[in-house]
């Protein structure tokens, strides 16, 4: 019930899909290495100087909820992604503002391509994130169906106790 | 745009995150309570179910017991009014008498994707 299930066929020896152990090891990766950035931005004192005060919760953002994400995508379970890409999005487009706002004089053909690029990454997340809740509402919706029904001695089940 | 303004905004956007992730580890934590809970009471289901079957069964086979037995007797009666001699007893088995096995089955459900529709899929 935790999982992020597929639906297709398996690899005999792992037990897990092409295309899920291809996502995992991607989202993983993705997921470490912004991890990996915000922790390099939480120790650099430029950022604070460039977000005010801002910058270390900026980079606190983005490194926990990149750890988080990786742990969950790495685990395949929900739980991960679900509380970690809240925390990633807002570190991105906090990012991709201040981003187009100081390159806005330098170029602002930079510029808006920078925060192009930053609005696709919040998307993405979102899109990720929005995975992320349907497993936790399906999860919770058989929870609760569970508890509902008269589980004990009830039907909670078709199939008998074997 | 006004620095402060942008400023603002970053703010806003941050706190946006912030609150969104104390919302999300809330209804993680219900939702993992709920399902805890929810695999408890259905094991406790299953072994209730388990119990009322196998005392059924232990009544359904007294039964049986009791019936042959006065089936033997009467046979026996047959054999000694007519005289008779009853067939030798058999021999009595060996050994301890095990020790009944208490655990109730379990059903070790390995967790199949797709198996029942399964959660939405992680594309």
């Amino acid at each position: 019930m935790h999982r992020i299930a597929t639906t297709d066929a398996r690899l005999g020896v792992l037990g897990l899909t092409r295309q899920s152990l291809y996502l995992r090891a991607a989202l993983t990766l993705a997921y470490l290495c912004f991890a990996t950035s915000g922790v390099l931005l939480l120790v650099t004192p430029e950022v604070t100087v460039a977000y005010d005060g801002w910058g270390p919760v900026l980079s606190a953002f983005m490194a926990l909820g990149s750890v988080l994400a990786s742990g969950g995508s790495l685990t395949r379970r929900w739980v991960g992604e679900f509380t970690g890409l809240p925390l990633l999005a807002s570190a991105f487009a906090v990012f991709g503002i201040g981003t187009v706002y100081q390159a806005w004089e330098v170029s602002r053909l930079i510029a808006a391509a920078n925060g192009l690029l930053f609005a696709g990454m919040v998307l993405v997340m979102t899109a990720r994130w929005r995975v992320a809740l349907a497993s936790y509402r399906f999860a919770h919706a058989v929870a609760l169906r569970d508890r509902r029904t008269e589980v004990r001695g009830g039907r909670g089940e078709r199939e008998g106790w074997w | 745009m006004s620095e402060q303004v942008v400023r603002d905004i970053l703010v806003v956007l941050l706190g946006a995150g912030g609150a969104t992730f104390i919302w999300t580890v809330s209804r993680s934590y219900i939702a993992l309570r709920d399902s805890a809970e929810s695999r408890e009471d259905r094991a406790v289901a299953r072994l209730e179910r388990y119990e009322q079957t196998c005392r059924e069964q232990l009544a359904w086979e007294r039964e049986w017991g009791a019936y042959w037995m006065l089936v033997a007797g009467r046979l026996r009666h047959a054999l000694a009014s007519n005289g008779i001699p009853e067939p030798p007893l058999p021999r009595k088995p060996t050994g301890p008498k095990p020790a009944p096995d208490e655990t109730p089955p379990t059903r070790h459900r390995r967790h199949r994707a797709g198996s029942r529709g399964g959660a939405p899929e992680g594309e």
